[in-house]
């Protein structure tokens, strides 16, 4: 089920109701509602997927309870084992499958010999990548006895399919979220009305932000070979906001929504484009999925505390892996090269710029020239597109007739959205943009704001980005 | 939740449900008197198709039938008063809702449509463009309904927000209201030409999976027209190239066998010898320019001669 459908709209509702009505001392019974309302949430894109859940579910709450049974360091390691080796198997064979098989049949293609792989018609569940790092974070943490395993299967259960986060995060910890669903959740008035002010800012990023700015974005993006450098140019800024206003749009309907139940969500974007180096951009960006790379990955392999090769490369790998994680896609694979190279350089070579703006400025444009090879359909795409910057910048092209009025109204929606974080990150929200003293001024803000999501948001274009991730 | 917070809630989320709700129909008026204030562009010819036009021919179809036909020299040569109520984009199932509406209010004498080569083939377009008509689904609900339904569900709840049916309207219509759209009784002529011809090599044809829906929009397409004694007529326009070889698409094949089998004259001008590569008659590969659609409209003139189309 999509957030932007109307299915949704009557979904949530309904939910809600039912399970405000239940008492509040019956944790367990809200917590079956929320179970079964999150596998209907999940079940309407396909129900047969269900079974994929549910199978990771009872691996990881049986390996949990392994765990805190068994002293035993091999048996331990075992059970961390086969949790792995589920999860991320099923991730391998779902999401990468084809890609390797692809790949490896490319590559002996190019050495001259012949590789007969074959590939296979295999649907990507929605969301698998989100909900198997937060279940695996689960077994990790309990494995390092950094957390108390479970013996509450519906809990843990509601946690691993909690629907507000379920198909695009925020990934979330154990140790945060699954405490949650023991104690009684209570609903007050202000955790009512930021949830509501959560989801209409998140529906005004993706409906009239995001949706906006991907109509300019795929008329260039899918038609490479049409357009000139300065258009590559301006179709890149407009992908960075479409990016940032689908995902981050995404992560405020889940956290709004999520207080609606009592649940409290991690912060997932923190103005990302005010970065002053690529590595506060990172803090900054994504930061349920930074952050459990950071922890699962880095950290383990060492972190800082090591050779300063040894943490370069480290830092490297880490990135790569993040770019895979995104898509099995050469092009992602470079994205998060690239990435992992630009804080290498600020790491060992370059310290950041120390004068606010051009920190911003150097940042935004390299994280922009990272988003070519996220958007580019393939890298042969991406590396005309750079090439074709840097060599041809010729004339901006501007969609005629119906079109044209897509990328203004894409470029008004950035511009206010600029204006909204701007004003709280560099001016910490001392500049008047609209007086929310009194109630009535802060519900007009907002009333206004469903307006323009109702008047200029996009309503059919179906998909939020990082569903397919 | 405490008794006092249900209260706080509860009296918010009623003022605030009460706020967006007046906000929506006090904005949304102002944006319903904008948008039918317009003298000129394509929404001001979509009001006049619906609620104005009485004539007695009447064109629809895409861009191509809006660029194509000079409803001038119809109106000159038959006698009849004629509107062009080609819409740029739009594709069957438009045409389709937009036939429902104009038979709700009047029969014409003769409808030409204007086919083009995909129609039938299945894309989600058919159904989102249909957004169009939007600002007129509740004065049309009976005849809209149904066919918005094929694309979407609960439909009447969507359009019950005003500002949500004038949405993405207002930039068109202030450009509209700078720079207006001339056209004669609905025929916009494109000026200027193809400058260097391409060497195009022949596809083929495409055999993209039917829509079955669109099938079956086309047979009610000739159904309504057939029950109320409508001339109906085919053409197909012509192109700058000869896109395909000699077989039709699976779309074409299935709009020209079930136009043969409900005995619908239709006129296939592609590949006709007068337009193929005289890149002086056309504004690009698949629109005429001014020029080409006055001999356009004369050819098909000549070609509706064996046709009565004063019964």
């Amino acid at each position: 089920m999509l957030f932007n459908s109307i299915d949704f709209l009557i979904f949530l509702p309904l939910v809600f109701l039912v399970y405000w009505l239940i008492p509040a001392k019956k944790v367990w019974l809200q917590n079956i509602l929320i179970l079964v309302a999150s596998y209907v949430f999940y079940g309407w894109w396909d129900w047969r997927f269900l079974f994929l859940i549910l199978f990771s579910t009872l691996v990881d709450f049986f390996v949990g309870r392994g765990l805190s049974k068994e002293l035993r360091v091999g048996r331990r390691k075992l059970l961390l084992w086969i949790s792995l080796s589920v999860n991320l198997g099923f991730l391998g064979f779902f999401k990468y499958y084809n890609f390797f098989v692809d790949s490896f049949a490319d590559a002996f293609t190019l050495m001259g010999m012949a590789f007969q792989g074959t590939s296979l018609q295999v649907i990507l569940p929605v969301g698998i990548s989100f909900y198997t790092f937060q279940t695996l974070s689960y077994s990790i943490d309990v494995y390092k006895r950094k957390l108390q395993p479970t013996s509450d299967f519906i809990a843990f259960s509601s946690f691993v399919s909690f629907f507000p986060q379920l198909v695009a995060g925020p990934i979330e910890r154990a140790s945060h979220l699954l405490p949650q669903f023991y104690t009684p959740r209570k609903l007050t008035y202000q955790l009512m009305a930021s949830g509501l002010k959560l989801i209409i800012m998140g529906f005004f990023m993706k409906l009239v932000v995001a949706d906006r700015a991907a109509i300019y974005v795929n008329a260039v993006y899918n038609h490479v070979p049409n357009h000139q450098g300065i258009t590559f140019v301006a179709a890149t800024l407009m992908f960075a906001f479409q990016i940032y206003g689908d995902f981050a749009g995404y992560s405020l309907i889940a956290i709004g929504t999520a207080r609606w139940f009592g649940f409290d969500l991690m912060q997932n974007f923190n103005r990302p484009y005010f970065a002053r180096s690529v590595g506060e951009f990172w803090k900054r960006w994504h930061i349920s999925l930074s952050s459990w790379f950071r922890d699962y990955v880095y950290i383990p392999l060492g972190g800082n505390r090591i050779s300063k090769i040894k943490w370069l490369t480290n830092l490297f790998f880490t990135f790569l892996l993040s770019g895979l994680w995104h898509g099995a896609n050469w092009t992602f694979v470079v994205w998060g090269a690239l990435n992992g190279f630009y804080l290498i350089f600020e790491a060992a070579v370059v310290k950041p710029s120390k004068n606010r703006f051009l920190g911003i400025l150097s940042t935004f444009i390299l994280i922009n020239f990272s988003w070519i090879f996220f958007r580019a359909n393939n890298l042969s795409d991406a590396f005309l597109i750079v090439h074709t910057i840097f060599t041809n910048p010729g004339k901006l092209f501007l969609p005629t007739d119906a079109d044209f009025v897509a990328p203004i109204y894409a470029g008004m929606a950035i511009f206010i959205l600029l204006l909204i974080e701007g004003n709280k990150e560099i001016f910490k929200s001392k500049i008047l943009l609209w007086p929310m003293n009194q109630k009535w001024q802060s519900m007009l803000y907002y009333g206004l704001i469903v307006i323009a999501i109702l008047s200029l948001g996009i309503f059919n274009s179906g998909q939020f980005i990082y569903f397919q991730f | 939740m405490e008794k006092s917070d249900i209260l706080k809630t509860f009296k918010f989320g009623l003022l605030f449900t009460v706020l967006v709700v007046q906000l929506d129909f006090s904005i949304g008026l102002g944006m319903k008197q904008l948008y039918f204030s317009q003298k000129s562009g394509k929404f001001a010819r979509l009001t006049t198709t619906i609620y104005g036009n009485s004539s007695e021919i009447l064109i629809m179809g895409s861009s191509r039938a809006n660029r194509h036909y000079v409803s001038e020299i119809f109106e000159k040569v038959l006698g009849q008063s004629t509107y062009n109520a080609g819409v740029q984009g739009q594709k069957l199932v438009f045409q389709r809702a937009l036939q429902k509406i104009v038979l709700s209010r009047y029969f014409p004498k003769t409808i030409i449509l204007n086919l083009d080569e995909e129609w039938l083939e299945y894309d989600q377009e058919n159904y989102e463009r249909l957004s169009d008509l939007n600002p007129y689904y509740w004065d049309f609900r009976n005849e809209l309904e149904p066919v918005f339904s094929l694309g979407s569900s609960f439909v009447d709840l969507k359009l019950l927000p005003n500002t949500f049916r004038y949405n993405s309207t207002f930039l068109h219509i202030l450009n509209y209201s700078i720079f207006p759209q001339r056209d004669f009784l609905g025929y916009r002529p494109l000026y200027g030409g193809v400058k260097v011809l391409k060497s195009k090599i022949p596809k083929k044809p495409s055999e993209k999976a039917l829509d079955p829906i669109l099938v079956t929009l086309f047979r009610d397409f000739i159904e309504s027209a057939k029950r109320e004694k409508i001339n109906l007529v085919f053409v197909i326009s012509p192109e700058l190239y000869k896109k395909t070889l000699n077989n039709d698409s699976k779309s074409m094949l299935t709009m020209k066998m079930i136009a043969k089998d409900n005995e619908i004259p239709l006129f296939d001008f592609r590949n006709t010898e007068q337009f193929l590569r005289k890149k002086e008659l056309f504004f690009d590969d698949i629109h005429l320019n001014d020029k080409g659609s006055r001999m356009f409209t004369e050819m098909t003139l000549d070609s509706l001669k064996s046709l009565d189309l004063n019964e």
